[in-house]
């Protein structure tokens, strides 16, 4: 037996509508793209395993399907978070502005322990087209005035730092996760499935 | 930004309550185009769970302006403690010398500084381990947006003070609380009730229909301890519980147990307000619309074209069209609703911050405890005590839940009970046995199940939070909401795993499962 538990680490994406999120994920987990997506449809969670530093870890990505456009994420959407990367359109700036206020909800709603050194990656998306309006020098600016956010350029359509850019996520978030294992007191949570033992640590118990 | 909001849908849903989500959910599922909206700027309407500052929120607004929520009223919040701790800097110098800290002094500034850690439900409540809504959640993928925690115990007020109540078999066997004499019949009485269906309960009950379940433990030769445990605390009942719907609530009480821990229940992790929003998530996931901070000004319904029925909303002077309109009974204008009087009971509930659980234990409890009535003309009260591994609060404190049908008002049905097991003065320092009160809300909530106006066929209205310990009524009423919108359909599919959901190029609407020749990178 692995002297190491198994690693599930949860990554929330957030940034507007239309900047890829969906996009970036079926591109790192599935390799395909797809022109079709305009707003979310089907997109639940990925997951797929990565190998970090000889470490097995499965990510889980989670999209906000769809909930984003009128600012309707619940607070359910960002328990548990270990990484959490914001998206933005290198041709749209405001989708660039709206970094600031993604990064705050992200802060307030899932009030990590210690928000100051909480990892957060930021992904510049649609590198592949002409229209560029956001420049690397600004992007890169702003993130370092942000405790120094990890910064990619990203093109999910053509595959470019797509796998770059989600090892460093899985890097970044085990580091959080490695941490925060330390901290939790209370490990057994049961999730619900079709078998009926779930987590019974207690053995028999049926009165029946 | 909300100008983007399309117009037409199949079935709007207004209000993100319990019912109304998991109609949502339904009807997205199988493929309704859905728009669900709520005025508030969260999820779960009188089904949220808050933390402290959004829970201070909702109180004063509905201080401020009680024709805002009608359902909520009576509504009395209190401390018990100081604004402010004093000399906090010296005690922690102290705290670090010691290798056992004194118990920390709380004060109302804790509270707000931790404001974040607290996930108070408004509507607390738990889930029986092989109850309706677990299969729902399991049968419809739902499930994995959750998690839970057992009920570690149950806890009855017997012989003015708390007992733990024999549930499993283990637990039987194990007891001190009741002779080898009384374990034989309890476990005989509780493997009877198990095996009965309901056509042979007919023949064993023919003669207790109109009886007490009291007086057929008594007939069964049970001791007063133990119609005290099966009665108040399996059945949750009281001395005029009738027989049969008695042995129903044991029945459910006993095949819940074993299949997930030690007690037939289960707790959602960061409170019950949880759960609409993984509905709500499923309800996106499949293509649903979601707008919060939305209100709705009016509903009115129209025959279009061809002659068929649909619904128009009124919001922020914009019209949403729809075939069906699914509205929560706090959301719905009050010219919708029948004006024949319906049947309404009032639910008394109270919520109070502690420092200490009710009765200590070796690992964090989590704790159902029922009282039977203790003054004639009471309901008995259940009461819920959460702690932190359940996230509904921060560490060394505990939340507890009281609820209770309403004879008075919140305050003089509650109280009573609480004083039981609490310590009202607010004094921290006293090493006594009960934990002490810190803060505590009283409030009313009106249990109301109103039917729409006739001839309304196109609006649903969805109840508000029922009295009862479970989901079961919240689950019923949503899926005969949704046969109405949807006969014959079935109601929450199991949704694919995500890896098995396809992204085709031609794709437009709805994931699929993936077939023979999918690709399986």
């Amino acid at each position: 037996m692995s002297s190491r538990k198994k690693v599930l680490l949860k990554v929330i994406i957030l940034g507007d509508s239309g900047v890829g999120k969906t996009s970036l994920m079926n591109q790192f987990v599935n390799k395909k793209f797809s022109n079709q997506y305009k707003a979310t449809i089907g997109a639940d969670f990925l997951t797929k395993e990565v190998i970090v530093d000889d470490r097995i870890v499965t990510m889980q990505i989670w999209d906000t399907a769809g909930q984003e456009r009128f600012q309707s994420l619940g607070v359910a959407f960002y328990r548990g978070a270990d990484c959490c990367v914001l998206v933005f359109d290198v041709t749209a700036p405001n989708t660039f502005k709206s970094l600031e206020s993604w990064r705050d909800e992200f802060l307030i709603q899932a009030s990590p322990r210690d928000p100051d050194n909480f990892p957060f990656v930021i992904l510049g998306n649609k590198v592949d087209l002409e229209n560029r309006a956001v420049s690397a020098k600004r992007a890169q600016q702003w993130c370092q005035s942000k405790n120094d956010i990890p910064y990619f350029e990203t093109s999910a359509k053509e595959a470019v730092n797509v796998e770059l850019a989600f090892q460093t996520i899985a890097r970044n978030a085990l580091a959080q996760e490695t941490e925060a294992e330390l901290y939790n007191e209370f490990p057994d949570q049961i999730k619900l499935n079709a078998n009926d033992n779930g987590r019974n640590r207690d053995g028999d118990n049926c009165a029946c | 930004m909300d100008d983007d909001l399309p117009t037409d849908f199949q079935v709007i849903v207004v209000g993100t309550g319990m019912v109304e989500s998991i109609v949502a959910a339904a009807c997205s599922r199988i493929g309704k185009n859905v728009l669900h909206l709520d005025s508030s700027d969260h999820y779960g309407g009188l089904w949220a769970s808050y933390n402290f500052e959004g829970l201070q929120k909702f109180i004063k607004e509905i201080n401020s302006d009680p024709n805002r929520q009608l359902q909520v009223y009576n509504l009395i919040e209190k401390w018990y403690i100081d604004k402010d701790s004093p000399q906090e800097e010296t005690k922690q110098e102290t705290e670090e010398e010691k290798t056992e800290p004194p118990k920390k002094i709380w004060s109302q500034a804790d509270f707000a500084s931790e404001y974040r850690k607290f996930n108070i439900d408004m509507t607390p409540k738990l889930l029986f381990s092989r109850g309706p809504l677990v299969e729902l959640l399991i049968s419809s993928n739902i499930a994995r947006y959750a998690e839970f925690r057992c009920v570690t115990r149950v806890l009855t007020w017997l012989n003015d003070k708390l007992n733990p109540v024999p549930c499993s078999r283990a637990d039987v066997f194990a007891t001190e609380a009741v002779s080898i004499v009384e374990k034989r019949m309890l476990m005989k009485m509780l493997t009877s009730i198990v095996g009965y269906n309901e056509e042979e309960m007919d023949n064993e009950f023919k003669d207790w229909t109109d009886k007490s379940f009291k007086d057929y433990l008594t007939h069964k030769g049970l001791t007063p301890n133990l119609i005290h445990y099966v009665l108040y605390a399996i059945a949750g009942g009281s001395d005029a519980m009738p027989c049969l719907e008695g042995v129903r609530e044991c029945k459910k009480f006993l095949m819940s147990l074993g299949r997930y821990g030690n007690t037939p229940f289960l707790w959602p992790m960061y409170g019950s307000g949880e759960l609409p929003q993984g509905f709500c998530r499923l309800c996106a996931v499949f293509g649903g619309v979601y707008c919060l901070n939305r209100p709705i000004d009016s509903v009115e319904t129209k025959t279009g074209d061809e002659g068929k029925e649909i619904v128009v909303i009124g919001s922020k002077s914009k019209n949403l069209n729809c075939d069906h309109l699914v509205i929560g009974i706090n959301e719905c204008p009050k010219d919708l609703l029948s004006s024949e009087p319906s049947e309404s009971s009032d639910i008394s509930k109270a919520i109070f911050i502690t420092n200490g659980t009710i009765m200590p234990s070796e690992k964090e409890p989590l704790t159902l405890l029922r009282f039977p009535p203790l003054d004639e003309g009471d309901n008995p009260v259940t009461v819920l005590e959460v702690g932190p591994a359940t996230g509904s609060c921060p560490k060394g404190l505990f939340a507890v839940y009281f609820i209770t049908n309403k004879v008075k008002d919140a305050e003089s049905d509650l109280m009573k009970y609480a004083e039981k097991i609490f310590d009202m003065t607010g004094d921290q320092t006293k090493a006594g046995d009960k934990p002490t009160c810190l803060w505590s809300l009283f409030y009313n909530v009106k249990d109301v199940s109103a039917g729409v106006r006739d001839g309304v066929e196109t609006v649903h209205v969805c109840a508000g939070p029922d009295a009862g310990l479970d989901f079961d009524r919240a689950v019923i009423q949503s899926e005969q909401i949704f046969k109405k919108i949807c006969p014959g359909e079935e109601f929450l599919p199991r949704a694919p795993d995500p890896e098995d959901i396809v992204f085709e190029d031609d794709v437009t609407h709805g994931p699929e499962f993936r077939g023979d020749e999918g690709d399986k990178e």
